[in-house]
């Protein structure tokens, strides 16, 4: 076995080189800076404990004293802080590092959640159909008919009541990913279902039928990769909606808590000071966050086209 | 010799909310080991529809509503999911006519044939490649072991053709339901197919039922024909009295219209008017309204099975060549 692994691994990037997807990524230079710019924030927000000078979640290196210092540039600057600070005094800098790692998490998860509820209710659906299928896409419905911020505020407002502030700080991560999470679940459920439907009239799962493969290994393995290119772009513009979900609970205050800030909470927190003339505070997280999530949408509006033949013609 | 396969009564029922049609009515035949029989007929004569219901893959709302189909002493048409699954594949396995569409495009060829084998066989997945191998050199693909590696869309229509033969050959079936497997290629191709399956089925001892519309092609596989019309069977035999001495007027009709038939220059033959949609089939012999013997009896009765064992024929007035 680990004979053939090692001849196909260099096969697969010589497939991938050669791919009409490479192809349409290297000639196409917003895709191409956009997943740079999505790549350097991964990136910067796993690196972030090594890479930012400061732990802002750390409060008792937080200085109350160095409270709304300004970037280096404006006067009254610190050299200590790149990027200023904030008003409990943490580094900007650090906190923009940390908080864009809490929001890429909570957008991947809350998707991966999404993801496995929604294609698993969708094959089903669309694979079995009748009854359970009309069943299965009426509770979608209903799930739809309520906002995802509707449906997050009420959780969240009920959680951080019961529970209690501390114990929230320390799970609200947990709880937002479940929330967005079963929100959104439709949006996939839906795709997955339509495309199994199509799929499933084909001859090939009719030819797997006859084999007498078991439904849940024609499902799983003949059906299911034929879906994938649909759910790679929903994937993308899914983990844009979720981290915008998120900004604005926290921008409510439902959110991640102060102390442990994703960008909406920094948004938020800043957004008091604005008028006082603390600009950076509120307009840095933004500026984050805005060049985060188009990038992303940039992302998969290429990712759409590549992997739609039929745009290829117009 | 007993029967591999005995299909007795079958019949198939669509339920339409006008009520319910039969597309296949009061089919029986018998299939003993490695022997090779062809269904012909036009569309829409139940000829697929036969092939899945034997396999008891009828898709709903569609179902078998009467019949026996036995094969080796096991009622297909009775038999739970789990007894058809270990036959379906195994001991029985089906081509289709599109060779494009019955491979998994997303799969590897390696992929889709060891899935089958390990389906039905207790093997390890290096002995299922093996076993691939093997049946790809059968097929006479080149180049066999970089084939596995490769997806569908790399390879020729012929060539998935034989992969697809391959794949139902992996098991060591005792009985391959083709249909129509040659309409997708080209008449070059077809003929190597065709060769192709005459001689696995010989080498490995297969019996065959071959679907086609194309008397031509059944002519050159197959030792007995079934003529389809409307959902019935209206004549069988063997495939050379068939050929040569057809009686009822559709079978004539379908080998009249065959190109090499045709005078040079001339027109070719053609049956006069359409079959009638399965809702819509008259009373009496299905095939009177196109007939240019038929007679008043033709309109009222249906005709009954007459003739010897090598050849019957269900028409009230044959051709007959004496």
């Amino acid at each position: 076995m680990t004979g053939t692994s090692l001849t196909i691994k260099p096969g697969v990037w010589q497939r991938l080189r050669h791919s009409a997807v490479y192809h349409s990524f290297v000639q196409n230079r917003v895709a191409m800076v956009s997943a740079a710019v999505v790549l350097a924030f991964v990136v910067a927000s796993i690196l972030s404990p090594v890479i930012a000078p400061y732990d802002p979640w750390d409060q008792t290196r937080i200085d109350i004293m160095d409270s709304e210092i300004p970037p280096i540039g404006s006067a009254g600057a610190d050299q200590r802080f790149l990027l200023g600070t904030d008003a409990m005094g943490r580094d900007m800098l650090s906190t923009l590092l940390y908080g864009t790692g809490i929001s890429i998490v909570i957008g991947v998860f809350a998707t991966v959640l999404q993801a496995a509820l929604g294609i698993s209710i969708g094959l089903i659906a669309g694979y079995f159909g009748g009854r359970l299928d009309s069943f299965l896409m009426r509770i979608a419905d209903i799930q739809l008919s309520f906002t995802t911020l509707m449906v997050a505020i009420i959780i969240l407002a009920l959680f951080q009541a019961t529970v209690g502030l501390s114990f929230y700080e320390d799970f609200a991560i947990v709880v937002i990913v479940l929330v967005i999470g079963i929100a959104e679940w439709p949006q996939y459920a839906r795709t997955v279902r339509a495309c199994v439907l199509a799929e499933k009239k084909k001859e090939y799962v009719d030819a797997a039928r006859v084999i007498g493969l078991k439904p849940a290994s024609i499902i799983y393995r003949h059906i299911l990769p034929n879906t994938f290119s649909p759910l790679i772009v929903i994937s993308t513009v899914q983990v844009a909606n979720a981290i915008i979900t998120e900004a604005s609970l926290s921008f409510l205050g439902l959110g991640m808590p102060v102390t442990k800030p994703s960008l909406g909470s920094m948004i938020r927190n800043g957004f008091e000071f604005i008028f006082s003339g603390s600009w950076w505070i509120t307009l840095l997280p933004a500026v984050v966050l805005i060049v985060l999530i188009l990038s992303i949408n940039l992302l998969g509006d290429w990712l759409r086209d590549a992997l739609n033949p039929k745009i290829y013609d117009s | 010799m007993t029967a591999l396969l005995s299909v007795r009564n079958l019949e198939v029922v669509f339920p339409l909310r006008t009520g319910t049609v039969t597309a296949i009515r009061d089919v029986s035949f018998d299939l003993s080991k490695g022997e090779r029989i062809g269904i012909v007929g036009e569309s829409g004569a139940g000829k697929s529809i036969s092939a899945f219901a034997i396999l008891n893959l009828i898709s709903k709302p569609r179902f078998l509503s009467k019949g026996r189909i036995e094969f080796d002493g096991v009622n297909l048409a009775e038999a739970d999911e789990d007894t058809l699954r270990s036959i379906r594949g195994n001991r029985i396995s089906m081509i289709f006519q599109d060779p494009m569409m019955t491979l998994n495009p997303v799969l590897t060829i390696g992929t889709q044939m060891e899935e089958t084998i390990l389906a039905h066989k207790s093997v390890s997945r290096s002995e299922a490649r093996k076993i691939a191998l093997d049946k790809l050199e059968a097929v006479r693909i080149p180049s066999a072991g970089s084939r596995l590696k490769q997806y569908p869309h790399q390879l020729s229509g012929g060539m998935r053709q034989r992969i697809v033969i391959a794949i139902a050959l992996s098991t060591n079936p005792q009985l391959i339901i083709a249909d129509e497997p040659t309409t997708a290629l080209d008449v070059t191709i077809q003929a190597e197919i065709l060769e192709l399956m005459l001689q696995l089925c010989n080498d490995f001892d297969v019996g065959l039922i071959l679907i086609s519309h194309d008397l031509g092609v059944v002519y050159q596989v197959t030792q007995r024909i079934l003529v389809m019309y409307a959902g019935s069977i209206i004549e069988r035999g063997m495939t050379s009295e068939i050929i040569d001495r057809p009686l009822h007027p559709y079978t004539r009709g379908l080998i009249d219209a065959l190109p090499e038939m045709a005078r040079s220059g001339a027109r070719l033959n053609q049956i006069p008017g359409v079959m009638p949609s399965l809702g819509t089939i008259p009373a009496g012999c299905p095939f009177h309204d196109r007939c240019q013997f038929a007679r008043d009896i033709c309109r009222t009765d249906f005709p009954e099975s007459r003739g010897r064992k090598q050849h019957s024929v269900s028409c009230h007035f044959p051709i007959s060549y004496d």
